[in-house]
């Protein structure tokens, strides 16, 4: 027997009219989207449920505030609030992390070494350390510019799709990407060197 | 010859490849959500008023300084402190 499929705006209604099993089931429905954004910005000091939690209480209580129109789609709305949480969240972090060489394994520093020089080798077989080095990388940058090449670079969204959930236009996202791969080439030569 | 963003996207290419584990819910996370949500919701109320208590407060406080500056300085000098030996020096001294 298939399940029915979930009535996002019916269960929307039903939690802003206070009913809480509704409401139960709208931040069941819409974990694993936040819980994606967060994952991307999360700050160094922070926990993952906590800043989670912090996203989910926004959208209950601004729950009235969401107007329906056929641009911005509920899910896109709840992006936008997510993003704006994360952000904050990441702006209020008073110094972001260091990256120093001795931290580094040596998958990373293989890694790092062909991101910045061109006649090394790219690895074959060092995922994780990938994985890693972009994360420390990323966290170096200012929130912005870190949302706008997390979802550019790592998790491939289109141009348009992060013009959507962040309201940002089009050339602004395309501006930040592009001075935020500057940036962090800069950086990574520096500390290369 | 590969550019820094060709470099840079392979190696978040082979970053994508490792696998995040699936988002679960903790247990009791809604339950904890929607707690917080009906907190938040009293303590708006009790910050909206205190936010307009504030500034009522500081903007009567301002008025009442602003009328006791106002008062102070269109009242006339008492008799006392009008300096009548100064004055009679200056206007002989002004006359020599």
């Amino acid at each position: 027997m298939s399940e029915e499929p979930f009535d996002l705006s019916g269960c929307v209604e039903r939690t802003r009219q206070g009913d809480p099993d509704a409401a139960r089931r709208l931040v069941e429905h819409l974990y694993p989207q936040v819980l994606q954004i967060v994952r991307s910005h999360l700050p160094h000091r922070t926990a993952e449920a906590d800043l989670a939690q912090d996203v989910f209480v926004k959208i209950l209580t601004r729950l009235d505030r969401y107007q329906p129109r056929a641009d911005v789609p509920f899910t896109h709305w709840v992006s936008r609030l997510a993003v704006r949480t994360c952000l904050d969240a990441l702006r209020s972090e008073r110094r972001r992390p260091e990256l120093r060489w001795s931290d580094l394994s040596e998958d990373q520093v293989r890694w790092l070494d062909y991101v910045v020089a061109e006649d090394h080798p790219a690895p074959t077989d060092a995922a994780t350390g990938a994985r890693e080095l972009v994360h420390l990388l990323l966290a170096l940058l200012t929130p912005e510019d870190r949302l706008v090449l997390t979802w550019l670079d790592l998790e491939q969204r289109s141009v348009r799709e992060i013009s959507a959930a962040t309201g940002w236009s089009v050339p602004l996202v395309k501006v930040r990407a592009f001075r935020a791969r500057r940036r962090l080439r800069k950086w990574a030569e520096e500390f290369r060197e | 010859m590969k550019t820094f963003k060709t470099r840079w996207q392979e190696c978040a290419g082979s970053a994508r490849s490792v696998r995040a584990p699936a988002p679960e819910m903790p247990p009791g996370f809604a339950a904890r959500v929607i707690a917080r949500a009906n907190l938040a919701a009293e303590d708006s109320l009790i910050g909206l008023w205190l936010a307009h208590a504030r500034r009522a407060l500081i903007l009567a406080t301002g008025i009442m300084v602003i009328c006791a500056v106002v008062d102070f300085a269109s009242r006339p000098a008492p008799a006392a402190i009008r300096p009548p030996i100064e004055a009679a020096v200056f206007e002989v001294i002004t006359r020599l």
